[in-house]
């Protein structure tokens, strides 16, 4: 008989049987691989290959055309912040754009959101009217304000002239202290669409007996948005701001639609200047220096937004 | 530093020569060019608005198994995309090219045919085109590619203007600074100007500095063998400052697209452009106006041998092209600039034609009135961003930009270009 004392007795599983179960559990653990492979073998090659090649070229003094490339390591990027003073005039637009683009179209769709959400006749029409401008191509956005900022010829200056107002007509492209903010604001009439669409879909997720329960208990309408419908809207508004901020560093088209960067680089951001180096002036390896920097300041962006969507997932 | 192709004093013999010694004759005369057997399609990349569809069309009737892949781009994709092509290792048969510093790296890296003698005289490139164009078109001596069109680049005055305000033509310098003067007072901006790309101002800063520095300095400027520091260019700069100041150019004219300068014209909001032979067919006739209100006079930089800027454009041939892909690629170019082929199709092909004996049609007076020039020995010198090295155009354009908005003097704008130079002479040595 068997007491405690006396070791268990355990009979082992014939080694042929354990095998087979790991190569199941094997196969089993790589099934799901087996079947990203493929969309993961064109991602390899159209996404990662040209940003990991990108940023081997960084490393090279290159015009991008000869078949020579000169290893020079860092010193393109040595370059880019110890020389290049276009580089520090991108950076800082960038980062004005960042600031305005996080401001203007979140507050603004949501402001429009929020009108649109209300129940009245014609709501569609005025969804659509708002809308308009995002499904415009961002050259031909470009090119509608430039016309409106048209130093002779242009809407704005004409309308200013018409209103009496003669003393606020600019040159508004034209003065390297402000060319940016115009630029900025036609970026924003072309990006508010995507917010406020985003946040009309959040708006719909809303329960109506909560924002009932608050105008019952006497909360007026603007309580019953900071303290019912904000808060219930806090993951589309970082889901807004994630998109809005990447868009930001991505911005490029408009400036060269606009501004081609000018004048005297003064609209320059880090994704024009990227391609003015890369593409005009023969400097492959500080122009896609440039595109390791932004790629990583875009990740700061971009992490936490892929977390949230995998977490929401 | 030596930059050959900036060799560009083009003698008027040369130009006579094109007119009247060569003949088709002679062209017809030379070793005819291989044709390939069986179906061959080539690749053909341009610029949208270019009228090679007619060239195409014969050329496929003439070829029937010989079939053109045509791809058109924007002027800056067509930069790009022939730039990724070659890093890329695959590039387009034939493409279009302007000259100078835009194409030297294609020509220096071995992706451009390089024309030897025998290609010269096989597909009949020293008979059928002007050696003017071929000077224009040469790198370090060699010939990369076979010119279609020369283009000058020249002051345009509205005449209807000009005759309401009872202005004459100038012929020189001073001239031209009392007819700005002039229409200034009258409320007329006097040079319609878009400074949006840099270019177009570029365009009358090589003028000052042609006028200043003189053909010779100019050219030395160009080689990198003369300095941005010199007083020449200096005062050149000053006088770009002096008209900014002076109001001589339309308002806020730096950040505008080219495109919009014209239209200040057209609305008889300006009087005077900066402009090349291409505005007759895309912007005057194509909006139903009378070529001839245009009217267009050599800059007068009142310097000896008579130049304006200009340049040529030209079709170039891929070094790694399969061989019959590349044969159908240069017969193309060949067909195209056959003296009798250029000529039947003269009225849509477009003008200055770099082709021997191939004037522009009667109905084109600016083309006409150029090619006048060309023939009548007048020079051309390519523009800076053509010229210098495209490392170096981005600090000439962001100094003449900062000169203009009174960020920078002219001594500091032109120290700043001649800072670049030296640069560049360091990390090219």
């Amino acid at each position: 008989m068997a007491t405690l004392e006396q070791p268990l007795k355990i009979k082992p599983l014939p080694v042929r049987k354990a095998h087979a179960r790991r190569t199941r559990e094997d196969y089993l653990r790589f099934l799901p691989w087996l079947f990203l492979s493929p969309a993961l073998a064109i991602y390899s090659i159209v996404v990662v290959y040209p940003m990991v090649y990108s940023a081997y070229l960084s490393l090279f003094r290159w015009d991008g055309i000869s078949p020579a490339k000169v290893f020079v390591g860092l010193q393109n990027y040595v370059t880019l912040f110890t020389q290049n003073e276009v580089f520090w005039i991108a950076l800082k637009n960038n980062a004005i754009w960042l600031v305005a683009a996080l401001l203007l179209p979140t507050s603004l769709g949501l402001g429009l959101a929020l009108l649109l959400n209300l129940k009245f006749r014609g709501s569609a029409v005025f969804r659509s009217i708002f809308y308009f401008p995002a499904v415009l191509s961002v050259a031909v956005v470009g090119l509608i304000w430039t016309w409106i900022y048209h130093p002779d010829l242009g809407l704005l200056n004409q309308s200013l002239s018409a209103m009496g107002l003669k003393g606020l007509t600019r040159n508004w492209l034209s003065d390297p202290r402000i060319a940016v903010y115009p630029v900025i604001i036609a970026a924003t009439w072309n990006a508010v669409g995507l917010p406020m669409l985003l946040f009309l879909a959040g708006l719909q997720t809303v329960p109506m007996d909560l924002l009932e329960a608050a105008k019952i208990d006497g909360a007026g309408p603007i309580r019953r948005f900071i303290h019912v419908t904000f808060p219930l809207l806090r993951e589309t508004t970082l889901i807004v701001l994630a998109i809005t901020a990447i868009n930001a560093l991505k911005a490029y088209d408009i400036v060269y639609a606009m501004t081609n960067g000018g004048p005297a680089n003064s609209t320059q951001l880090l994704s024009t200047w990227m391609y003015f180096l890369t593409y005009n002036y023969n400097t492959v390896g500080q122009g896609t220096a440039i595109a390791v920097i932004l790629f990583s300041l875009t990740l700061i962006f971009a992490i936490p937004y892929i977390r949230l969507m995998t977490r929401k997932t | 530093m030596k930059l050959p192709y900036l060799r560009l004093l083009l003698p008027a013999a040369t130009f006579i020569a094109m007119a009247c010694c060569v003949s088709t004759g002679t062209a017809q005369n030379a070793a005819k060019p291989p044709i390939p057997s069986g179906n061959v399609t080539f690749s053909l990349w341009t610029i949208a608005g270019q009228p090679f569809q007619v060239m195409i069309d014969d050329f496929q009737k003439t070829y029937p198994n010989l079939k053109v892949k045509w791809t058109k781009y924007s002027t800056d994709e067509m930069k790009q995309a022939v730039r990724v092509a070659s890093a890329a290792g695959k590039m387009s048969d034939t493409w279009f090219n302007w000259g100078g510093s835009l194409a030297a790296p294609y020509e220096d890296g071995g992706h451009a045919l390089e024309l030897t003698s025998q290609l010269i005289a096989l597909y009949g490139v020293d008979k059928n085109i002007v050696p003017a164009a071929l000077d224009l078109a040469r790198h370090n001596g060699k010939l990369y590619g076979i010119p279609i069109w020369v283009r000058p680049m020249t002051i345009f005055y509205k005449k209807s203007i000009f005759d309401k305000y009872g202005l004459t033509a100038p012929q020189t310098f001073d001239e031209l600074e009392k007819v700005c003067q002039a229409l200034k007072s009258k409320g007329i901006i006097p040079v319609a100007c878009g400074g949006k790309f840099s270019w177009m101002t570029m365009r009358t800063t090589d003028f000052f500095v042609e006028h200043f520095a003189g053909p010779e300095m100019h050219d030395k400027l160009f080689a990198l063998e003369a300095s941005y520091n010199s007083p020449e260019v200096i005062k050149a700069f000053a006088k770009l400052k002096e008209w900014v100041t002076k109001g001589y150019f339309n308002d806020g004219f730096i950040s505008l697209d080219p495109a919009q300068a014209l239209p200040l014209l057209q609305q008889d909001k300006a009087a005077m452009i900066f402009q090349g032979p291409w505005i007759e067919d895309q912007n005057i006739i194509a909006s139903h106006e009378d070529p001839s209100n245009y009217v267009p006079i050599i800059a007068p930089a009142d310097q000896k041998p008579v130049r304006v800027s200009g340049f040529q454009e030209q079709l170039q041939f891929w070094t790694k092209a399969k061989p019959d892909e590349q044969k159908a690629a240069l017969l193309f170019a060949s067909f195209i600039t056959t003296p009798e082929i250029a000529k039947r199709h003269i009225a849509d092909f477009g003008s200055p034609s770099s082709v021997v004996g191939v004037l522009p049609p009667e109905n084109r007076p600016i083309a006409s009135q150029m090619a006048k020039w060309l023939q009548g020995g007048v020079g051309l010198y390519l523009p800076t961003d053509q010229a210098l090295p495209q490392e170096l155009v981005n600090a000439f354009f962001q100094a003449q930009d900062s000169l203009v908005l009174g960020t920078l003097t002219p001594e500091a704008a032109c120290a700043q270009i001649q800072k670049a130079v030296e640069e560049y002479k360091s990390a090219h040595k």
